[in-house]
């Protein structure tokens, strides 16, 4: 299991476009994929879970990557966090 | 005509007044469809419809996956920012496993109906959205809120759909094109609506189907429920609840006297078509669904003046419209219907009233009709949508004599970039080897004011005009013609309107190039004469009201109505042209039988 935290960076947070492409994202593995704000968590490949993460601009998530190809799912979910989901910082 | 078994009870009979939005007679019963209630009745499912009901659940999902999917195709890009990231998020939502899990757990733990469950799970998603302090995470909110009626609306679709039978009649808050193609699949007979105009989306596509449509009869709603038998006259506009049988038998008469519209399309007319006194007069058909084609057998002796492209290749939801294969295959058909007179197809018209098929009335463009749409959408995405279009059109070419159209037309530097793309396509085809009609003529639709007024610019660059009054009229007038509380103003006979129309046949005359009118007021018998003498001598109109124009052209004399025309210029307002024309038409076919009641002529 990987747990790492993840910043927002895009300024715009974690809305519908961004919560869809970290689904799709996620979606590719077969590992399970969560994030977790404080109490709250979801399943990462739940649109509808991610996006009532209400995750603003700079908002800190846990996110929780476990089964077989959990590496590559950790690196290609951080690395979309990191870009800022290809939107303005 | 079709009826039920009998059974009425004649002292309740109630005669209410509307508008009628199609023409036709029929008696059937009346089915109350409800599209989306905004309310929801909590009420409880028994242990035993727990499977009914998730089987329910599965089929809406299924529609509104469907239905996104139709969507998508018909709001492109240009539309709204990020429109292919929104119907992406959309669809990923629609298959949020949690979320339907969670569903189908409230309705099989708490047995909830379906409408509830989804009801009460999304709304609790979205108020959590909804408390965010931050307003780019709140419009999430409102994506949530749009799956949420998405997800009803097919819910309740399914089980109004359930209901209808062959011989009903749908009474309606409102309708959709789509509700009345979907129910047109179920032999639906005619429609009643409270809202609505008589040049809505709506109308138009049951003027198509030949189905009888009452618009603006509000008192329908409480006057009527689900079983009463009713007539629907579309030509008197009047909605009889609970007829009489004396009544019943009266309107039967008078549906047999008339010709019915499908079956005198047949009839052989003779060609060229004169007014009285000798003057041709072309009368082509529109044609907006396939279904439409088999009207037209015998071809029109005229050809096809207007086909409508954004009905036509979604009329059997096929998915991707702007599949080219699927194209050329539908125009050659078109092509073929339209006989020797050829077609003119008119691309993609894309956005406006026809931009939301499902009804939706969201707040997020609350002008489409001053936005994107028509051409400007087309040359915003030349690659997706109107290249593919245009080498369809050229490939289906030489099937016979085609005519390319272009909607929603503003300013002669979009018909020139229309005209370079037609040549680079062509060029490319050429180099292919791919045969293909070289020159075909490309005319605009005048719908824009800019555009009419700019008429003798245009004649530089267009080989014909085709005025489309309903659109004219409605930004002469500053009128949503979709918009009840005014759709009675949208009258193309406006002084306004009818002062444009001159202009741009002038332009024409000045310039050899021809003009012609394709609006709904192209197919009304006060209007005709009128047109006429404005100097338009080329009419398409809908197949239903080719029999009755081309009795009234045959019935006038071409001189008397420039008179007509000069007078009804002095008029000030549309009631007052209505009332001059409406005389004129009595006072010169007074000796001729042109039967008034069967023609489409929504009183005003």
């Amino acid at each position: 299991m990987i747990e790492r935290e993840v910043t927002i960076r895009n300024r715009a947070g974690l809305h519908t476009r961004p919560a869809s492409m970290l689904v799709k994202t996620a979606s590719q593995f077969d590992a399970d994929v969560y994030l977790r704000r404080d109490n709250y968590e979801i399943n990462g490949k739940s649109v509808i879970g991610v996006m009532t993460l209400a995750a603003e601009q700079g908002a800190t998530l846990t996110l929780v990557v476990e089964g077989a190809d959990e590496a590559e799912a950790a690196d290609a979910i951080e690395a979309l966090f990191e870009d800022g989901f290809g939107e303005e910082f | 005509m079709e009826e039920p078994s009998p059974e009425p009870t004649s002292d309740d009979e109630r005669v209410i007044e509307g508008t009628g939005a199609a023409p036709g007679i029929v008696v059937g019963t009346a089915y109350r469809y409800e599209a989306a209630a905004p309310t929801v009745r909590r009420d409880s499912i028994s242990p035993d419809a727990v499977d009914a009901e998730l089987e329910r659940l599965a089929n809406a999902v299924q529609r509104a996956e469907q239905e996104l999917e139709a969507d998508r195709v018909w709001a492109p890009d240009a539309l709204v920012p990020d429109a292919d990231a929104i119907f992406e998020a959309q669809a990923l939502m629609l298959r949020d496993e949690d979320v339907l899990h969670a569903i189908r757990q409230r309705i099989q733990d708490e047995n909830e109906p379906a409408v509830g469950a989804v009801q009460a799970v999304l709304s609790a998603h979205r108020e959590r959205l909804e408390d965010s302090g931050d307003a780019h995470l709140r419009t999430g909110a409102d994506d949530l809120l749009a799956l949420e009626r998405r997800l009803l609306r097919a819910l309740r679709r399914g089980a109004a759909a359930a209901h209808i039978d062959a011989h009903s009649v749908v009474v309606a808050e409102d309708l959709t094109a789509t509700d009345l193609l979907r129910f047109r699949r179920q032999n639906l007979l005619g429609g009643v609506t409270a809202r609505g105009g008589p040049t809505s989306h709506a109308a138009i596509v049951a003027q198509a189907l030949g189905l009888p449509l009452l618009v603006g009869v509000g008192e329908a709603l409480e006057a009527v429920s689900s079983g009463d038998r009713v007539i629907v006259d579309g030509d008197g506009g009047r909605l009889i609840a609970r007829p009489a049988p004396s009544t019943v038998d009266d309107y039967r008469q008078r549906a047999a006297d008339a010709p019915s519209p499908t079956a005198s399309g047949r009839e052989e007319p003779s060609r060229p078509l004169r007014t009285t006194d000798g003057h041709a007069v072309t009368l082509r058909a529109n044609v907006g669904l396939e279904a439409e084609l088999d009207l037209l057998r015998p071809a029109p002796p005229d050809g096809i003046g207007l086909l409508r492209t954004e009905l036509f290749l979604r009329a059997d939801g096929a998915p991707h419209p702007v599949d080219e294969e699927r194209q050329v295959e539908a125009y050659r058909q078109v092509i073929e219907a339209a006989g020797e007179e050829g077609a003119t197809i008119r691309l993609l018209d894309v956005g406006g009233d026809s931009q939301h098929p499902h009804g939706t009335t969201g707040g997020r463009d609350d002008n489409p009709v001053l936005g994107a749409r028509g051409l400007r959408v087309l040359l915003d995405r030349p690659d997706e949508l109107l290249r593919p279009q245009l080498r369809a059109l050229l490939r289906a070419s030489r099937e016979g004599p085609l005519r390319i159209l272009l909607p929603m037309v503003t300013d002669v530097e979009e018909v020139r970039r229309v005209r370079r793309i037609l040549d680079e396509e062509s060029t490319r085809l050429t180099e292919s080897g791919v045969p293909h009609a070289s020159n075909v003529p490309v005319g605009a639709m005048v719908e824009v004011p800019a555009m009419a007024l700019q008429a003798p610019a245009f004649t530089e660059v267009v080989d014909f005009f085709s005025i489309g009054t309903n659109d004219l009229t409605q930004y002469v007038l500053a009128v949503d013609r979709a918009n009840d509380q005014v759709a009675m103003r949208h009258d193309a006979l406006h002084p306004a309107v009818l002062g444009l129309i001159l202009r741009v046949v002038e332009a024409g005359r000045m310039s050899g190039c021809p003009v012609e009118v394709c609006g709904e007021i192209a197919g009304d018998v006060q209007a005709v004469p009128v047109l006429l003498g404005l100097g338009v001598d080329t009419l398409s109109v809908a197949p239903p009201s080719l029999p009755a124009v081309h009795r009234i052209v045959r019935a006038i004399g071409y001189d008397a109505t420039k008179d007509l025309a000069r007078d009804v210029l002095q008029e000030d307002e549309a009631q007052a042209v209505r009332r001059r024309a409406r005389a004129w038409v009595d006072t010169h076919l007074s000796s001729s039988d042109t039967a008034s009641s069967t023609t489409n002529t929504p009183d005003r």
